[in-house]
């Protein structure tokens, strides 16, 4: 059930409807949403609803483990017995498959004719979220920066709230559970989450989906049948796509937990007016570039162990990183670069030290980090490595055919998801606050009245967002 | 015997709505009904939407049994002229979409101009 969809908006009429009178019995409250979200997560396939359940009372049950007073040892054993089942699990799911075509490669390379089958497993929805969730919950309470649950609902609504279980944001139990502990005070932010729905639309509905239909699909999907400024186009165009298309599902994720009365992390906070590709990876997806440092990079030994070890480990978290968002050697390549890219931005630490003073050193350092992380994306996006190749290769020629497939629409709009990133910080408060002058019926019927214009302007059908095959 | 390994400092973590822009704020039975005002206006203004909103219903059965329903609904919506800001944002979306460079109009590569619409 996507977001911007029929289904999903009377779900949500239907669930805040429940969940209004049960304000003040929260644990009736949290109980309801478990079974909304799980009636969410059924609508993609059932008999997922199993394997999310499981992973579940496994983190929850693993969780006591950890927090009994057992030896450390003991406590360690339980927590890497939990967490590899969690990955044994996802990489069942998520790997399989990828790992049967690597070895029947391998086999045949060194001359046998046997075939491994192809398990042709389905991939659960978000069980790369939810299994880094359940993860998050067992590390912090051996670390003890979590308690442990003692209220199953409290778990299990952790693990499947329905707006992040698809795609995110990934939430720390540190961070979540506390809001589970004790029914919420705060009254609705309703103007802020009524603005962060809206400019989420805006960015799925209208820049993604033109920006896919229009350019940067047709030119991934042949290369070699456009000139070179097309193509350093599509690139653009997709970089701003993969965006606004996350981006805008995890505004509307953080908009829809506000108006259920949770808060959710921010999760992208302008990621290409960075500097520098650490800073990128502060601002892109922060939910899971936090996650990988706090539980793989710092784990390995981060950067206090000498500079080689330093090095090594930003290649192993970035490598596992790029595997994190699919079976594919391209996703591999793609972790690979960010990691060599981030080595040598900390090896050349002395001469980086510093911010860029003076607008034009703080451009261009702003475009190099932009047509690095956009190098990346051709991996990322192209089908395979070979394609990858020639939409490079399709790059640096052709350069006199001019624009073709890049007509005024999608450049415009990729120029607007790039100006997006300029807008001074605070624009959210500052929206809100203006919002916020209207009577609260007058800003939902506003609000009514922008996801008509929206729906408008858009195309007919919104594809799936692209986070979700991850 | 050690129970709990002392606590390592907590990531910090930002909200995705900041303090200042929670000053606005409503009950949650005001923003139930608010929510639901708005999906009045959203059934209003958006009928000519609703067809093909309601064949992409998940549930089953649903697409079906509302097909038609929300099809007379569109038609009523139309005859009292609600439904003409919606026609005209399609049409200028479509406008928009259609542009294009004013440029030397000879066919660079074949297979790119018979994709094109």
């Amino acid at each position: 059930m996507l977001f911007p969809t029929l289904g999903f908006l009377l779900f949500f009429l239907v669930i805040a409807a429940l969940v209004v009178p049960l304000e003040r019995r929260f644990t009736a409250k949290k109980a309801c949403l478990v079974a909304a979200s799980y009636f969410f997560y059924a609508q993609a396939d059932w008999r997922f609803c199993f394997l999310l359940a499981f992973s579940s009372l496994l983190t929850y049950g693993a969780g006591w483990g950890i927090a009994a007073p057992l030896w450390r040892r003991a406590r360690r054993t339980i927590l890497a017995f939990a967490v590899a089942l969690h990955l044994g699990v996802l990489g069942f799911f998520k790997y399989c498959d990828f790992f049967v075509t690597q070895a029947n490669d391998l086999a045949q390379s060194l001359g046998f004719r046997h075939e491994l089958p192809f398990l042709e497993v389905i991939l659960p929805v978000g069980i790369s979220f939810y299994t880094f969730h359940g993860i998050s919950y067992l590390v912090d309470v051996y670390r003890g920066d979590a308690e442990v649950c003692a209220n199953p609902i409290d778990l299990l609504l952790y693990m499947s709230f329905f707006p992040q279980l698809a795609a995110g944001p990934i939430v720390r139990a540190s961070y979540f559970l506390p809001q589970l502990a004790r029914p919420s005070r705060e009254p609705v932010p309703f103007a802020a989450a009524l603005v962060l729905i809206i400019v989420g639309l805006f960015k799925k509905q209208i820049v993604a989906s033109y920006l896919a239909s229009e350019l940067a699909d047709p030119v991934f999907a042949a290369p070699t049948s456009y000139s070179g400024p097309d193509l350093l186009l599509g690139v653009y165009a997709y970089a701003v796509q993969i965006y606004c298309d996350f981006s805008g599902y995890s505004d509307m994720a953080i908009g829809l937990a506000a108006l259920l009365g949770f808060r959710f992390p921010i999760n992208f906070n302008q990621p290409y007016r960075a500097q520098r590709l650490r800073e990128f990876w502060q601002r892109w997806h922060i939910s899971l570039s936090s996650w990988l440092r706090d539980y793989l990079y710092k784990p390995l030994g981060g950067n206090r162990r000498g500079r080689a070890r330093t090095y090594a480990n930003l290649m192993i978290t970035m490598l596992l990183g790029g595997l994190w968002h699919g079976a594919a050697w391209k996703f591999v390549m793609w972790g690979g670069l960010h990691g060599v890219g981030l080595a040598v931005e900390r090896a050349l630490g002395p001469w980086l030290s510093r911010r860029p003073a003076g607008l034009l050193a703080q451009a261009a350092a702003t475009l190099a980090v932009f047509h690095f992380v956009c190098l990346g994306w051709i991996f990322f996006r192209a089908e395979s490595f070979e394609v990858a190749w020639l939409y490079l290769g399709g790059m640096a020629s052709g350069w006199a055919d001019g624009l073709r497939q890049a007509q005024p629409f999608p450049v415009a709009l990729t120029a607007l998801g790039l100006a997006g990133q300029f807008v001074a910080p605070g624009w959210l408060p500052r929206t809100a606050n203006a919002l916020g002058r209207l009577p609260v019926w007058a800003e939902g019927a506003l609000a009514g009245a922008l996801v008509a214009a929206l729906d408008a302007l858009g195309p007919e059908a919104v594809a799936p967002f692209i986070y979700f095959r991850f | 015997m050690q129970r709990h390994p002392p606590a390592s400092p907590r990531p910090a973590v930002s909200d995705g709505i900041p303090a200042e822009a929670r000053r606005n704020s409503a009950s949650f039975g005001q923003s139930f009904v608010a929510c639901a005002l708005g999906a009045v206006v959203l059934a209003l203004l958006a009928s000519r939407g609703l067809p093909s909103w309601a064949e992409r219903l998940e549930f089953d059965g649903l697409a079906e049994f509302f097909g038609p329903k929300v099809a007379q609904y569109d038609e009523a919506l139309s005859r009292i002229g609600l439904t003409l800001p919606y026609d005209e944002l399609r049409r200028t979306a479509r406008w928009l979409i259609a542009r294009e460079w004013a440029l030397d109009p000879a066919p660079v590569h074949d297979e790119r101009i018979a994709r094109r619409p």
